[in-house]
């Protein structure tokens, strides 16, 4: 039986030496100490309730194989509902490592059986609770996990966060996106769910000038979202905007990961893990730039205001108003973002690091309103 | 106490000037006319867009306002959360006025209930074409 020793409290991490902060809104860990080195992590929530999860885990990959040590980095950015980010959060690291321990080692394999199983059970949970509480069968998430391992970095990614690799160039740094994402507005996204259904001409419906997958949702592959996978769910008592006005067989939305799998140079600097709700303001390229340019305490926080800075520009108004919003109106002017920047360079790390496992979780419980 | 001219006319400017901020806060002006390099950013404030292209500036206070909320949600359902600009209302910017007038009213519960099922109950002829003329004839009190 796998009992995850990491689940001590919501949102805490066990280690005092790590502590993580919250100032209004915003969670944070300005600087921490993974296997190979720092991370930097912060969140800001938007929604009436903190749909973003996240997590850093590093020491052991396996239950069974000590030299199997790396970093496992998961974004989870919910829809819909917290539910089934939280479920990915609670789960899918204690899935890797029982995939890993079977194989003895970290491979594509592994990290997509976890995200497999992670649906299936989540669509479990769903089917449980159906006649009690339906509205679980619309709520979903992306989920975006990084590995790093052996020299090697995988990125798993089902949904539309991203990964970004910052490779120094020339005195400057130069941003190489690691993830392949899952959004009805990408051309390469499209195209895979129109030939998945051939025969369904309303799979993809422009609204509101964006593409979206049976007119509802953006994502083309999601974790949960059990109403556009199985057709039992598609019926009262699920909300009428979530009910679908044909029968299907195939599941619509797929929860498999694209993996990618690079090979770490020395020029690599550092990857930056985070939801949409960065990527909306920021470009690749600027955000490595920031990065590159700053120092590394608090790194996290500084993307995540360089976005919030966008943001309130774009609203025009002061950034110093827009951080004064409550949640729930608040997302008229932001998402819920989630930033984590792992350092990859060898910095000087503690020799006996590889012996104090790390493990923090950020995003819940956070700010909720009624 | 004799107040001379000087001070009552300095005592005037000053409360123009309160009263000129004070129509500034609930304020708009031709978006035709204002790029972005002109739009003062107003503090304490934000922003929306009526159909009719007037922007519209308010404090930051009218966020807990439930017919604000409501508006926004609306303008949510009819044109989503645009992640490349301000907010669009898809009314127009008579009738924000009107609303912005009963809001200023102060009205009690029962009417803001009513308001807002009028709202709702229209939002289905808010139609990209004929939403002028669906919103002006809102409920009338």
């Amino acid at each position: 039986m796998v009992k995850p020793c990491w689940r001590i409290g919501a949102g805490m991490e066990r280690s005092k030496i790590n502590p993580t902060k919250v100032d209004g809104l915003t969670w944070y860990k300005d600087l921490g100490l993974h296997t190979f080195g720092e991370f930097s992590m912060a969140m800001i929530q938007a929604n009436s309730v903190m749909e973003d999860q996240c997590q850093i885990e590093s020491g052991p990959l396996t239950f069974n194989n000590p030299t199997v040590q790396g970093t496992f980095v998961g974004v989870y950015d919910g829809h819909g509902g917290p539910e089934a980010s939280r479920f990915i959060a609670d789960n899918i690291f204690p899935k890797l490592k029982k995939f890993a321990s079977e194989g003895r080692e970290i491979s594509e394999q592994v990290i997509s059986k976890a995200f497999a199983e992670t649906d299936k059970d989540f669509l479990k949970t769903v089917t449980k609770q159906w006649p009690t509480n339906p509205q679980m069968a619309s709520v979903g998430s992306c989920c975006l996990a990084g590995v790093i391992c052996n020299g090697l970095v995988y990125i798993a990614n089902t949904g539309d966060s991203r990964a970004v690799l910052g490779r120094s160039e020339r005195g400057g740094v130069r941003a190489v996106q690691l993830s392949v994402e899952h959004n009805a507005n990408l051309e390469s996204a499209r195209q895979e769910l129109w030939s998945l259904h051939p025969n369904d001409p309303t799979i993809l419906v422009m609204k509101h000038r964006l593409w979206r997958v049976k007119g509802v949702i953006q994502v083309t592959r999601s974790i949960g979202d059990a109403y556009l996978k199985r057709a039992e769910f598609n019926r009262e008592p699920l909300l009428p905007k979530f009910r679908l006005p044909e029968h299907f067989t195939k599941p619509i939305l797929s929860a498999d990961p694209s993996v990618t799998i690079t090979r770490l140079s020395p020029q690599d600097e550092f990857i930056i893990l985070a939801s949409d709700g960065l990527w909306e303001h920021l470009s690749n390229q600027e955000a490595v730039d920031i990065v590159h340019n700053s120092p590394r305490q608090g790194i996290a926080r500084r993307l995540l205001k360089a976005a919030l800075k966008e943001a309130a520009k774009k609203r025009e108004m002061r950034y110093s108003d827009l951080t004064e919003i409550h949640p729930g109106v608040r997302r008229h002017f932001h998402d819920d973002i989630t930033v984590i920047v792992v350092y990859l360079n060898p910095h000087p790390v503690k020799t006996n690091s590889w012996a104090s496992p790390l493990s923090i979780r950020g995003g819940y419980p956070m700010h909720s309103t009624s | 106490m004799m107040i001379n001219a000087k001070k009552l006319m300095k005592l005037a400017k000053k409360w123009q000037q309160r009263a000129a901020l004070k129509r500034k806060r609930i304020s708009f002006q031709r978006s035709s006319i204002t790029t972005s390099s002109q739009t003062a950013v107003e503090k304490g404030c934000f922003v929306v867009y009526t159909a009719d292209k007037i922007r519209f500036s308010f404090p930051l206070s009218y966020l807990s306002n439930t017919i604000v909320q409501e508006l926004l949600k609306i303008s949510e359902e009819e044109f989503g959360l645009p992640t490349e600009g301000p907010i669009t209302l898809p009314f127009d910017s008579a009738f924000l006025e009107y609303l912005i007038n009963l809001i200023q009213r102060r009205m009690d519960e029962d009417t803001e209930k009513a308001l807002l099922l009028s709202i709702s109950s229209a939002r289905s002829s808010f139609q990209p074409q004929q939403h002028c003329s669906a919103t002006q004839q809102l409920l009338v009190f």
